[in-house]
C-alpha cells in the first residue's frame, strides 16, 4: 500500500471507495434476491401485504446507492483525501476482539478478561510488566465482581477451568 | 387542565433518595467520562445503558440523563486546560479555551465554561417543557401517513446532514433499514433473513451493537490514530483569576443567542452538539465587536461554544419525546433503554406515562443545579484524570463493552454482534460513511414500515393518502422544501461550504467519530 503523508494516495481512496461502493450495492442485491428467491405469500415485493415488500423496497435503494457511490469513486475529480494510521495494529485488536467473543463461552469470563485486558494495553504500547500485570487482575475483578456482585449477571465460566 | 395525581407522581420522583443518587452518580461520571480525550458521550451512555437494565425506569433513565448531560459538559476541561476536546462537541470550546489557560486564565476560562453550560443548559429544558406538551397533542391524532412521513423527513435529514457525503449518508440510512427488517416480521409474523438462527427472531439486539459501533470502534480509531501529546501544555500553569460577574453579565447577548440557536439545532433530528458549537461559534464572531480576538482567548466565543452544545441536550429530548425520533445518536441509545424499559418513546409515553415523564422534566431542572455543583468541584480537581494513559483506560473499555454487552440478554451470541458492529463502525469511521444515519435507520425501521404499509393498505396501494389529508399534506411539503435545500446545497460550489467552520472538506474525512 502506498501513503503519501497521513494520507492514502488518489489510487488507493480510489480503490476503497469503489469497494465500499459495490459492498453496499452486494449488500442490497442480496437482500433483494433472498426477497425474490422466497415464494410466495412471503416472497412478493409487490404486494404491499407481503413482508418481503418493505425489504424489497430499501433492497432496491440501497442497490441503486451502491451503484452512485460506486460511479462517483470514478468521477474526474479525486476523491477526498482518507487518511492512512496504523491499521495494521487496528486489525490485530479487532481480531483480538472476535477471539474473546468466540472464546468467551470455551476460555469463561475470567481467563478471557484477563488475557484480553493487558493484550490491548500491549497494543496500546504498554510494555511495563507490573502494569500488564496489575491490569491483568484489578479491572476484571472489579468490573466482574460488579455485573455478578451488584447486578445479578453471571457470566460463562468455561470448559476449561 | 394538570392533573394533581400526575404532578404528585412527578415531584415523587424527583423526591426519591434514589433517583438523586442515580443522576448525581450519572452526572459525576458524565463529567469523567467526558474529561477523558477520546470517550465521547455516545460512548459512554451505549456503555452503560445496560447498568439501568436492572434498575427501575425512575432510576436508570435519569442515570442516563446524567451521563450525556455531564459528559457533554466535561467535554470541555481537556479542551480548555490541555487543548484536547474531550467529547467532539467541545472541539470549539478548545479554541478560545486553550488559548485564555495560556495566557494564565484556565479558571476563568472553566469558571465561564461551567456557567455558560449550566445556563444555557436550564433555558433549553424550560423550552422542552413548554414545547414537548404541545407537540405531543397534535403528535397523538396523527395517523400511519403522517408518522410515515415524519419518519421519512427524520431519515432524509439524518442521512443528509450527517457527514459530508450525502450518497453515503442515504447509504447508511438504508443499511440500517435493512439490518432493522431482521427477524419476525411485525404484521404477518413471517421470519425474514434469520438464517434459521433462533437467536435473530427477534432481530438484531440494539444495545450490543451500538456498543460495538460507537465503542469498539472508537479503540480502534485510537489505535489507528494515536492521540498525539500536545506541546508545551506540560509548562502551563492552571488557575489565575476568577470570572467577575461583570464579565458574566456582559456576555448574555451571546448566551442568549446561543442557546436559542443550540436549542433549534438539537430540536431537529441529525444536528447533534458537536455542529451546534460551531455555528454558534461563527454566528457569535461574526456579531462580536472583537471578531479578530476569536481563536486568541475571547471570552465571547468561549461562551458561544459552550453555550451552544449543551443547549442541545435538553433539545434533543424534543422529538424523542413528541415523537419517538432520537435527535441525536445519544437519545437513539436513550430511545433503546426506555424501551428496554417496556416504554414507547413519543406520544404513547405521555400519554400512558405521563408522570414519569413530568419527573424526568423535574428531574432534568434539578440537574442544572447539581451541574453547577459537581461543575465547581471538577473544575477543581479533574485536572489529574486528563493524564490517564490510553494503555490503562481503553482496554477497560473493551472489558466494560464485553460484560455489558453480555448483559442485556445473558447471551454470548450478543457478545458476535459486538464484534460485528465494532467491526462495521471501524470500517464506516475510516471510509467516511457516518454511523448516526444507519442507528437511526436501524431504530425508526420498524415504525417506518409498518406505517408505510398500514397506510398503503387503507388507500388499496394509492400513494393519494400521502397528499390527500392536511397533517400528510403539510409534512410532504415540508419533506419537499427539505428536499429542495438539500439539493440547492449539493449543487452550490464546493468553495461556499468551507466557509462554514464545521466543514470538514478541507481535511481528511475519517479523522473524527463524527459522534458526540
Amino acid at each position: 500500500m502506498s501513503f503519501e503523508g497521513n494520507t492514502l494516495s488518489p489510487r488507493l481512496t480510489r480503490l476503497v471507495e469503489t469497494l465500499m461502493g459495490v459492498g453496499v450495492m452486494g449488500i442490497g442485491l442480496l437482500f433483494l434476491r433472498t426477497v425474490h428467491a422466497t415464494p410466495p405469500p412471503y416472497g412478493d415485493p409487490g404486494d404491499i401485504g407481503s413482508a418481503a415488500f418493505f425489504p424489497g423496497l430499501v433492497a432496491l435503494l440501497v442497490s441503486a446507492i451502491g451503484l452512485v457511490l460506486t460511479l462517483m469513486a470514478w468521477r474526474p475529480a479525486s476523491p477526498a483525501a482518507m487518511a492512512s494510521g496504523r491499521t495494521a495494529r487496528a486489525l490485530v485488536a479487532y481480531a483480538l476482539m472476535v477471539a474473546v467473543a468466540l472464546g468467551l463461552p470455551w476460555l469463561g469470563i475470567w481467563l478471557t478478561a484477563m488475557l484480553a485486558v493487558p493484550l490491548m494495553a500491549l497494543l496500546f504500547d504498554e510494555r511495563r510488566w507490573p502494569v500488564l500485570l496489575a491490569l491483568a487482575v484489578i479491572p476484571p475483578t472489579l468490573v466482574i465482581h460488579l455485573f455478578e456482585g451488584v447486578m445479578g449477571i453471571y457470566f460463562p465460566r468455561g470448559v476449561l477451568l | 387542565m394538570i392533573d394533581l395525581a400526575v404532578l404528585q407522581q412527578g415531584l415523587a420522583m424527583l423526591a426519591s433518595p434514589w433517583t438523586f443518587l442515580a443522576l448525581s452518580a450519572g452526572l459525576a461520571g458524565g463529567i469523567l467520562i467526558g474529561a477523558l480525550p477520546g470517550l465521547t458521550a455516545t460512548m459512554a451512555v451505549a456503555v452503560l445503558a445496560p447498568f439501568t437494565f436492572f434498575m427501575e425506569a425512575v432510576i436508570g433513565i435519569p442515570f442516563l440523563l446524567g451521563i450525556y448531560k455531564g459528559a457533554i459538559y466535561g467535554g470541555s476541561i481537556p479542551a480548555i486546560l490541555v487543548n484536547t476536546p474531550g467529547t467532539a462537541a467541545a472541539a470549539a470550546t478548545a479554541r478560545d479555551g486553550y488559548a485564555l489557560t495560556q495566557q494564565g486564565m484556565s479558571r476563568k476560562a472553566l469558571e465561564l465554561s461551567l456557567f455558560s453550560s449550566v445556563v444555557a443548559d436550564l433555558i433549553s429544558t424550560l423550552v422542552l417543557i413548554v414545547v414537548a406538551i404541545p407537540l405531543a397533542s397534535i403528535a397523538i391524532r396523527f395517523g400511519s401517513p403522517e408518522f410515515a412521513l415524519l419518519y421519512l423527513i427524520a431519515l432524509t435529514m439524518i442521512a443528509t446532514v450527517s457527514g459530508d457525503n450525502m450518497a453515503k449518508g442515504l447509504a447508511a440510512a438504508g443499511l440500517g433499514l435493512l439490518v432493522a427488517v431482521i427477524g419476525l416480521d411485525p404484521m404477518s409474523g413471517y421470519q425474514r433473513f434469520t438464517f434459521g438462527s433462533t437467536d435473530l427472531l427477534a432481530g438484531v439486539s440494539l444495545i450490543p451493537l451500538l456498543i460495538g459501533m460507537f465503542a469498539l470502534s472508537e479503540i480502534l480509531m485510537q489505535l489507528t490514530h494515536p492521540a498525539e501529546r500536545q506541546g508545551g501544555a506540560e509548562a502551563i500553569v492552571h488557575g489565575g483569576e476568577r470570572l467577575r460577574w461583570a464579565e458574566f453579565w456582559a456576555l448574555r447577548p451571546t448566551i442568549l443567542r446561543s442557546t436559542s440557536l443550540g436549542t433549534f439545532l438539537g430540536s431537529l433530528p441529525g444536528l447533534g452538539a458537536e455542529i451546534a458549537c460551531w455555528i454558534a461559534y461563527g454566528l457569535a464572531r461574526g456579531r462580536s465587536r472583537e471578531p479578530e480576538r476569536f481563536g486568541k482567548g475571547s471570552l465571547e466565543g468561549l461562551a458561544a461554544a459552550e453555550s451552544g452544545n449543551n443547549a442541545v441536550v435538553p433539545a434533543a429530548l424534543i422529538p424523542m419525546t413528541v415523537f419517538g425520533i432520537p435527535g441525536d445518536t445519544i437519545t437513539a441509545v436513550l430511545i433503546g433503554a426506555l424501551m428496554a424499559q417496556g416504554m414507547m418513546p413519543g406520544p404513547l409515553l405521555i400519554q400512558q406515562n405521563p408522570g414519569f415523564l413530568f419527573g424526568l422534566f423535574l428531574v432534568l431542572l434539578a440537574t442544572n443545579v447539581l451541574l453547577l455543583v459537581f461543575g465547581l468541584f471538577a473544575i477543581r480537581w479533574l485536572k489529574q484524570v486528563t493524564r490517564i494513559p490510553p494503555a490503562v483506560l481503553y482496554p477497560c473499555v473493551l472489558l466494560l463493552c464485553l460484560c455489558g454487552a453480555y448483559a442485556v440478554n445473558s447471551s454470548t451470541f450478543d457478545l458476535l454482534i459486538l464484534a460485528f458492529g465494532g467491526g462495521l463502525g471501524y470500517l464506516m469511521r475510516r471510509t467516511g460513511f457516518p454511523i448516526a444515519p444507519l442507528i437511526i435507520g436501524l431504530l425508526l425501521g420498524p415504525g417506518f414500515e409498518s406505517a408505510l404499509r398500514q397506510s398503503l393498505v387503507f388507500s388499496n396501494g394509492s400513494l393519494a393518502i400521502f397528499w390527500s389529508r392536511p397533517g400528510s399534506l403539510v409534512l410532504l411539503s415540508l419533506l419537499a422544501l427539505i428536499i429542495a435545500f438539500l439539493a440547492w446545497r449539493g449543487l452550490k460550489p464546493r468553495g461556499a461550504a468551507s466557509r462554514f467552520p464545521w466543514s470538514r472538506r478541507n481535511k481528511p474525512h475519517n479523522a473524527q467519530g463524527g459522534d458526540s
